[in-house]
């Protein structure tokens, strides 16, 4: 790990706890300053978002970073992407041949199946900004849940050598770097290493949202990270929430 | 009429949520003043400020000034969304709402979430007080500025 690397992070490493963004949280609302790690090898109690469960074997990344980005909440949105792209980076790195894609804002497909997930949950905006941001990431080592079909793992994709401990090291790597040139040059340099790995350009793609299904051509990302879908009138339709599907697979 | 001071930055403020939200005129009232912010016909925007309510009428050139009661953007008490996104008033779908209408609210309590791009952004209360209307319904798109709750 280099010094900047070093510098950056402070590691909490637990054994096992119920959510490390659960901790990340408590640990952000003390003080914490950004860069602050919280790891874990089991949780009891992973989550995605809106409660959706998140299975936490021993083996695999359960981390949570405490960040505290300036700007606005909608800007600091866009740290979805930046995770994306190193997580994507990583895996990409350690099982070469595998056709790695991202879906719109941060899931990593290997061969159109999930990997690892993000969940993001911002403080409490007070004045429009944000106090910090808890970036939690689960990435399948070693196991993937056993019910699903469409999820996998690095070693089920070839790379039977990583460890848990050695990817989160590689995670850090990629990732200050990635926030870094985030913060330094802004969102652009971003989004074009995003799109130039997005899954399905230029295809057929559904977004369901809560109350609403759109089919559309998936247009590509705004320079506010909004998906851009573009509906069967030839008219463009910012989307910022919802679950993206494919058209077709492949 | 009573001494009105214009504060820059609370019509700074507007003229920017114009300009975000592609509204012509936004209203802010507090006190006993009140500021209107429009969009004149020729695309620049321009302010009125008016000592609230006698002397609305007096303005200038903006119409049918709507009671505040009935603009929900325009009370102190709104509560507006700080992004583009998908509004969510419990935690998870299976849980109870973080607030209902009536409840007592402290400084900084959670009233729903915002998520943009996978981000969850609680929204907190910016004030102690009473939840009086939640103008949005659960799961559903709000934008920039939208007002989402009155709590006074």
């Amino acid at each position: 790990m280099s010094k900047i690397v070093a510098d950056f992070f402070i590691r909490h490493a637990l054994d096992q706890t119920r959510s490390t963004n659960d901790i990340a949280r408590e640990l952000a609302e003390m003080g914490a300053p950004e860069g602050m790690l919280v790891t874990a090898r089991r949780q009891t109690a992973g989550r995605g978002r809106r409660g959706n469960a998140w299975e936490s074997t021993e083996g695999n990344v359960f981390l949570s970073l405490v960040l505290r980005p300036q700007g606005s909440a909608q800007v600091a949105a866009q740290v979805s992407f930046v995770m994306a792209n190193a997580v994507r980076e990583l895996v990409a790195h350690r099982i070469p041949g595998v056709p790695i894609q991202l879906k719109w804002p941060n899931d990593v497909l290997c061969d159109g199946k999930k990997i690892s997930g993000i969940l993001l949950e911002a403080g409490a905006p007070s004045d429009g900004g944000i106090a910090w941001l808890i970036a939690g990431l689960g990435i399948n080592v070693s196991t993937k849940p056993a019910s699903r079909t469409d999820a996998t793992a690095l070693h089920y994709e070839g790379d039977t050598r990583s460890d848990a401990d050695t990817v989160i090291a590689d995670f850090c790597e990629r990732f200050l770097s990635w926030y870094e040139k985030w913060q330094l040059d802004g969102f652009e340099a971003v989004r074009t290493a995003w799109l130039a790995h997005a899954h399905g350009l230029a295809r057929p793609i559904q977004i369901r949202l809560p109350h609403e299904i759109i089919d559309a051509i998936f247009d590509g990302v705004d320079e506010t990270g909004a998906l851009l879908a573009r509906l069967a009138d030839g008219s463009l339709r910012k989307v910022t929430g919802g679950e993206v599907y494919f058209g077709s697979p492949g | 009429m009573g001494k009105f001071t214009i504060d820059p930055d609370v019509i700074r403020d507007l003229a920017a949520l114009l300009d975000e939200t592609n509204l012509t005129e936004i209203e802010w009232e507090e006190d006993d003043q009140r500021v209107r912010v429009s969009r004149g016909g020729g695309g620049g925007t321009h302010v009125v400020a008016v000592p609230s309510p006698a002397a609305a009428v007096a303005a200038g050139p903006v119409s049918d000034p709507a009671p505040a009661a009935d603009d929900p953007a325009g009370h102190p008490g709104a509560v507006k969304s700080p992004m583009v996104g998908t509004a969510y008033l419990s935690p998870e779908p299976s849980a109870p709402s973080f607030v209902s209408v009536g409840d007592r609210v402290s400084l900084g309590q959670t009233l729903l979430i915002v998520e943009a791009m996978k981000t969850m952004n609680p929204i907190a209360a910016p004030r102690a007080g009473t939840v009086t209307q939640i103008l949005i319904d659960d799961s559903t798109p709000v934008e920039f500025g939208e007002p989402l709750m009155i709590v006074e």
